[in-house]
């Protein structure tokens, strides 16, 4: 529909359906508040994180995006009870250590990702679930998904809830995958999971401290 | 419960709340996890580490990071900076040529008065960081990204190869200005900038933006290596009212005679190729 639309120029019901989709994508992808469609379909949602999946590729080469400091790489995931394209993307920072990002997305359900892993970055705040304000905040390491509601919320598997465990999953991106594919019922051909291949690692820059080549004075 | 004291609260207060605040070390720096939240429902965080004996509480680049992920809209969110950090009076601090990085940050000599920054800083991020959030309205926010992505398309199908083009892009010679799109030859720049507008007075700041844009362009050190200075102009948007734009546009036209409409965009590969 791109191709048409560049081919043709933004006719007033093809602008309006850009516009749908832009609206969807800007929602779950800046927003990241609420899906009503998984609200909608919630046992939908549930069956297809409990199902098993297949990664289509063994291997997934990280290739890096200079503009955004980091390595990507994706391979669709084979499910058919399910339309549309179904995706796994996996992200590393190439200069902050262990700094990590596992997603899938499924495009029945919305644009955006509907679970993912976090090995670093800011903690979530989750809607108040009657255990207090305490309970509300969940720090990386941790998982996303959405609640009945449609909301997201982070949450920590029972591994990522040994901190020792946690330590050793943030501190090896191959034993976070490996987590995350249990997690996700996520399979890879005749692996358990795919294999991260970094383009970039002989030039990796990366270093615990985030503001390591940051002068400021 | 009938009777409710102050003493019942301001201890749970402190407590819960307090809990909220947790520190982890990485490398030479703190980091900082604090009770404030980003409007996406993530906890801010703040890094805390030492230069030139000076305690430095920032932002670790993540306000910039979500101000471009969330708002295109520059002169907004500068604005929004400029006035939260004279309220805050928070330092900015650029890093980087190739891949900018823009750190907030506030600088003390004591320890006891990191908590002061911190509280500082914190304000600062979530006063911008929300109201951001309200920098455009919806159909606006739908216009500009539509439009950005249809454009983004045909630019990059236009280029000639071995022409590669960036989009979005800012230069640190150019600190004021950013780009829709550049494209990138041998010592040679074509520097692209989209206007549209969901109604007239969002397509007269869009065209203003794009005249003060390529005038920065003009005075920079990059001048003599800029090859064109293309404008493509959404004729069909909404907030396209020839009339009432009519000295903007001829304004801009005294900048560069590259003025594409929408609907003649079939010229770029021309203007790309010369």
């Amino acid at each position: 529909m791109v191709a048409q639309i560049v081919a043709e120029g933004p006719a007033p019901h093809l602008k309006l359906c850009i516009v749908r989709i832009w609206r969807t994508w800007l929602k779950f992808n800046l927003m990241r508040a609420k899906s009503k469609k998984i609200e909608a379909h919630f046992s939908t949602y549930t069956t297809f994180l409990s199902d098993k999946k297949t990664i289509e590729q063994e291997e997934i080469t990280l290739r890096l995006n200079t503009k955004q400091r980091r390595k990507e790489g994706e391979s669709a995931i084979i499910y058919a009870v399910i339309q549309g394209k179904k995706r796994f993307e996996a992200i590393a920072s190439s200069h902050v250590k262990n700094k990590y990002q596992f997603y899938v997305f499924a495009d029945w359900f919305d644009a955006g990702p509907c679970f993912r892993f976090d090995s670093q970055g800011q903690a979530h705040c989750n809607p108040e679930d009657g255990r207090g304000l305490k309970a509300r905040k969940i720090e990386t390491p941790h998982f996303h998904k959405f609640n009945k509601d449609g909301v997201e919320i982070a949450f920590h598997s029972a591994e990522l809830q040994r901190p020792s465990a946690a330590e050793a999953i943030v501190n090896d991106i191959k034993s976070g995958i490996k987590h995350f594919c249990q997690e996700g019922c996520l399979t890879c051909g005749q692996n358990a999971y795919p294999r991260l291949i970094s383009e970039q690692e002989l030039m990796d820059l990366s270093s615990d401290d985030p503001l390591n080549d940051v002068s400021f004075l | 419960m009938t009777d409710i004291e102050c003493k019942d609260i301001i201890g749970l207060l402190r407590s819960d709340f307090g809990s909220l605040w947790s520190c982890i070390k990485r490398g030479n720096t703190l980091e900082i996890i604090t009770p404030y939240v980003y409007p996406n429902k993530e906890f801010v965080s703040v890094f805390i580490t030492v230069r030139r004996e000076k305690i430095i509480v920032s932002d670790g680049g993540a306000l910039s990071d979500f101000i471009e992920a969330s708002i295109d809209d520059v002169a907004f969110a500068e604005a929004a900076m400029s006035k939260f950090s004279d309220n805050w009076d928070i330092d900015k601090h650029v890093q980087g040529s190739k891949s900018e990085r823009i750190f907030y940050f506030k600088a003390c000599e004591k320890l006891n008065l990191v908590t002061s920054a911190i509280f500082d800083v914190c304000n600062f991020i979530s006063s911008v960081a929300s109201a951001s959030e309200l920098a455009i309205t919806e159909e606006e926010s739908q216009e500009r990204e539509s439009f950005r992505a249809q454009a983004d398309k045909v630019i990059k199908l236009a280029a000639p190869k071995g022409i590669p083009v960036s989009y979005n892009r800012k230069f640190p010679e150019i600190p004021e200005a950013s780009f829709s799109a550049v494209a990138t030859g041998t010592s040679k720049l074509w520097l692209i900038i989209y206007v549209t507008g969901s109604s007239l007075k969002y397509f007269q700041l869009s065209l203003s933006n794009a005249i003060i844009n390529f005038e920065f362009a003009q005075e920079s050190p990059l001048k003599n290596q800029i090859a064109k200075k293309i404008t493509l102009l959404n004729n069909q948007a909404i907030g396209y009212q020839p009339l009432q734009l009519q000295h903007r546009r001829e304004k801009l036209e005294n900048v560069t005679p590259d003025v594409l409409s929408w609907t003649e965009r079939d010229k770029l590969k021309d203007l790309l190729a010369a």
